[in-house]
């Protein structure tokens, strides 16, 4: 279980409250974790300002933003699946993070802000690069797959016997509304309403997203365990369907 | 009994066990008569369990070079 942002508020009462860009529009539960900050007025704000806890307060963000670095990078690997990409929209969204720190509200969950970033920049760099359209839901829809179709279980062990790498480059292989939607939910265990904030997406997509990406993950997974098993008879008897 | 296209929008809460108690009886009652539905929970969980049963251990390590790109981030953000 990840962690959440939660007991003392970390980054303070932020002093740089300016309107900046970057807005979060997600579930209006998302810091319902978090803790309120009492008396965080504006006034008081404003003077901090002049005070030396500003250069602290923002280091604290700061840290407390690149501890998250390898998730941030997990998560944009699964949106680019190349690495140079990846590295490039992690840092565009640490830049468009420290640049709107101002708007986060502190108390609230840092994490759901910043992949709500790093969804936009993302979507922001495809645009610019003119790639294939975004939204694959209706794509998908067609083609989701007739999963699990009298699936019994004996694939049970073997889905759980998967590899990290084998299970990446499953994800990898699902379209991309739900490897997001999946990855958010299954790693980043965020719940239904962040997500639908994070990718501004009604809760109902949302949970149609996780289902279909499920699906389509499972069919992945079977037809691996088919191939490794087919592979393993054909070497002989002794390694087909035991633990690959 | 329900549809097929009733049931279909509560698998998700019904595999993350976030069903209310009179959604979950609908799904349960829904799945004993329908082995489509069926195979799609069996592999909506299949597939859930697997993911979380690795859990953090797919989270690549970013590259140092990156870590130090984007702690000066914050410094180009201050300018």
């Amino acid at each position: 279980m990840p962690e959440m942002p939660t007991g003392a508020d970390p980054i303070g009462a932020d002093p740089r409250r300016r309107h900046l860009p970057v807005t979060y529009t997600g579930g209006n539960n998302l810091g319902r974790r978090g803790v309120p900050v009492p008396g965080a007025g504006h006034v008081t704000v404003l003077r901090r300002r002049q005070t030396s806890t500003v250069g602290s307060e923002s280091a604290a963000f700061e840290q407390e933003a690149l501890a998250l670095l390898d998730r941030l990078y997990a998560a944009a690997l699964r949106l680019t699946r190349n690495e140079a990409d990846a590295e490039d929209l992690v840092q565009d969204t640490y830049l468009r993070a420290f640049r709107s720190a101002g708007q986060f509200k502190p108390g609230t969950n840092l994490r759901g802000w910043l992949y709500t970033i790093l969804h936009n920049t993302f979507l922001n760099q495809v645009r610019d690069r003119s790639r294939n359209p975004v939204d694959t839901d209706s794509e998908v829809v067609e083609q989701a797959p007739a999963a699990g179709e009298g699936a019994g279980n004996p694939e049970e062990l073997l889905l759980r016997a998967t590899m990290d790498t084998e299970l990446r480059a499953a994800l990898d292989r699902l379209p991309e509304a739900f490897r997001e939607a999946v990855w958010l939910r299954d790693v980043e265990q965020f719940s239904y309403d962040e997500i639908a904030g994070i990718v501004g997406a009604p809760i109902g997509t949302v949970m149609s997203r996780i289902s279909r990406g499920r699906r389509a993950l499972f069919d992945q997974l079977v037809a691996r365990s088919a191939r490794v098993a087919r592979r393993a008879s054909a070497f002989g008897g002794d390694v087909a369907g035991k633990r690959v | 009994m329900e549809t097929c296209t009733e049931i279909d929008p509560l698998t998700t809460r019904f595999v993350d066990a976030e069903a209310s108690a009179v959604d979950r009886e609908r799904v349960d009652r829904h799945l004993g008569e329908c082995p489509g539905c069926r195979g799609h929970v069996i592999a909506e969980q299949q597939a859930r369990e697997a993911v979380r049963a690795h859990g953090d251990a797919l989270i690549e390590r970013a590259p140092l070079a990156l870590r130090a790109r984007c702690a000066s981030a914050s410094s180009h953000a201050a300018a």
